[in-house]
């Protein structure tokens, strides 16, 4: 069971995104609907998880203690399915259009400082400049660039009045 | 009673003459007849004659009577004529005779009215000079008893509208010392808020711009830089730990 936990945190930690939450979840609705045809669930990865889960998950699959036990394998796949739609969503307002290089930097952060149960959901606004609004588990902060300006104007709003004009 | 049947004998004598008798009768009889017969037929001959002779006469008279009827109508048209000719006539003269009687009396009345006109306005002028006399004499008689009366408070009331006058004069300098006070202080708070205002909009146009600029020149090293600071600092505040 241990040992089952781990591959399920293991699988939870390469979830990064919402979209990739959900193409998870859908693939191993799929598994459950295949469970006593195991020789499938290769072919069933490839085509429906992300390329950076799927090879994870491949490995989870081969596991001594899942294969050939169809009971266990049905469990197995019904806590993950549980756990991966518990995961929590942490929304980030940005203001720019993050590539695979940025979400897997965000994303090692979160596993390692929030938790492997947490999935990004990006949104975009330019006007904050740099930075995020950062929106987890009904809490709000803003960390943005626009804001840091504008505290820095706030602070130095004499001065800056004097040398304009 | 019985009769004698020898009163039922019948002699010849008796009988021949009854013969006779019989026989002039028959003679009478016939001739009377061939007289009725030629009578009928005179009389049908008579009888177309004298129809014709009526158609004749009838016709005749129709032409006499349409003569006459003629010479009738023509002798009252020319009668008729005649009469209109009269008629236009004596109207004519009786038009005439009108109007020489009209225009004597229109001369008449004219003169009488421009005579009455004349009398009128003789009279209309001596009562108008009359009048006028009368109200100058009047008027002359109130300005006199009007100049007297007022003569007298004349200088007093001068007086008054000299003072009214200058206290007047006070309170509108007071006012408009006051206005020009006000005006000023208004002039001076707008002063101060519209350079406030203008303070205001070149400090969020320096923000605004500061802003764009600098978002606009991070690459997305720095973006990244930055996400990862914004969480570092999100978690140092406590934002990720549990409620």
């Amino acid at each position: 069971m241990k040992q089952h936990q781990k591959h399920i945190e293991s699988i939870m930690a390469l979830i990064r995104t919402r979209d990739e939450q959900e193409f998870v979840q859908e693939a191993v609705s799929m598994l459950e609907r295949s469970v006593n045809q195991p020789t499938t669930f290769g072919k069933i990865i490839q085509s429906r998880v992300p390329e950076h889960c799927a090879h994870a998950m491949n490995r989870v699959f081969e596991d001594e203690a899942l294969k050939g036990n169809t009971e266990q394998l049905r469990k197995f796949l019904e806590t993950l399915k549980k756990s991966i739609g518990a995961m929590r969503v942490l929304t980030l307002d940005i203001a720019f259009s993050p590539s695979e290089k940025d979400i897997d930097a965000i994303n090692s952060w979160v596993v390692g400082n929030v938790g492997s149960d947490v999935v990004l959901d990006f949104t975009h606004d330019a006007t904050i400049g740099g930075g995020a609004k950062i929106m987890f588990e009904g809490r709000y902060t803003e960390k943005t660039l626009r804001q840091k300006i504008e505290q820095v104007f706030e602070k130095e709003r004499e001065r800056i009045l004097q040398t304009i004009l | 009673m019985s009769i004698d049947p020898q009163y039922f004998i019948i002699t010849f004598p008796q009988l021949l003459g009854a013969a006779v008798v019989a026989v002039v009768f028959l003679v009478l009889a016939v001739l009377a007849g061939a007289a009725f017969i030629k009578h009928l037929f005179l009389t049908q001959e008579e009888s177309e004659k004298i129809k014709q002779e009526a158609r004749r006469e009838s016709a005749t008279m129709l032409e006499e009577a349409r003569t006459e009827s003629s010479r009738i109508v023509e002798n009252a048209n020319a009668e008729a004529a005649n009469i209109l000719r009269e008629t236009h006539v004596l109207v004519s003269r009786a038009t005439k005779e009108l109007e020489e009687e009209f225009h004597v009396f229109s001369q008449k009345e004219s003169d009488r009215l421009r005579e009455a006109a004349t009398h009128f306005a003789d009279a209309y002028q001596l009562m108008t000079k009359q009048a006028k006399d009368v109200y100058a004499e009047a008027t002359k008689r109130a300005v006199e008893a009007i100049g007297r009366e007022t003569a007298g408070g004349l200088s007093h009331f001068s007086s008054a509208v000299e003072n009214e006058t200058k206290r007047y004069q006070r309170s509108v300098d007071e006012r408009l010392e006051e206005w020009h006070k006000d005006a000023q202080k208004e002039i001076a708070a707008y002063k101060v808020n519209a350079l406030e205002k203008v303070d205001e909009s070149i400090y969020r146009v320096l923000l605004m711009v500061s802003q764009q600029a600098i978002g606009r020149a991070l690459d997305f090293k720095d973006h990244q830089g930055f996400m990862v600071r914004a969480l570092e600092e999100a978690k140092h505040e406590g934002f990720f730990g549990k409620l």
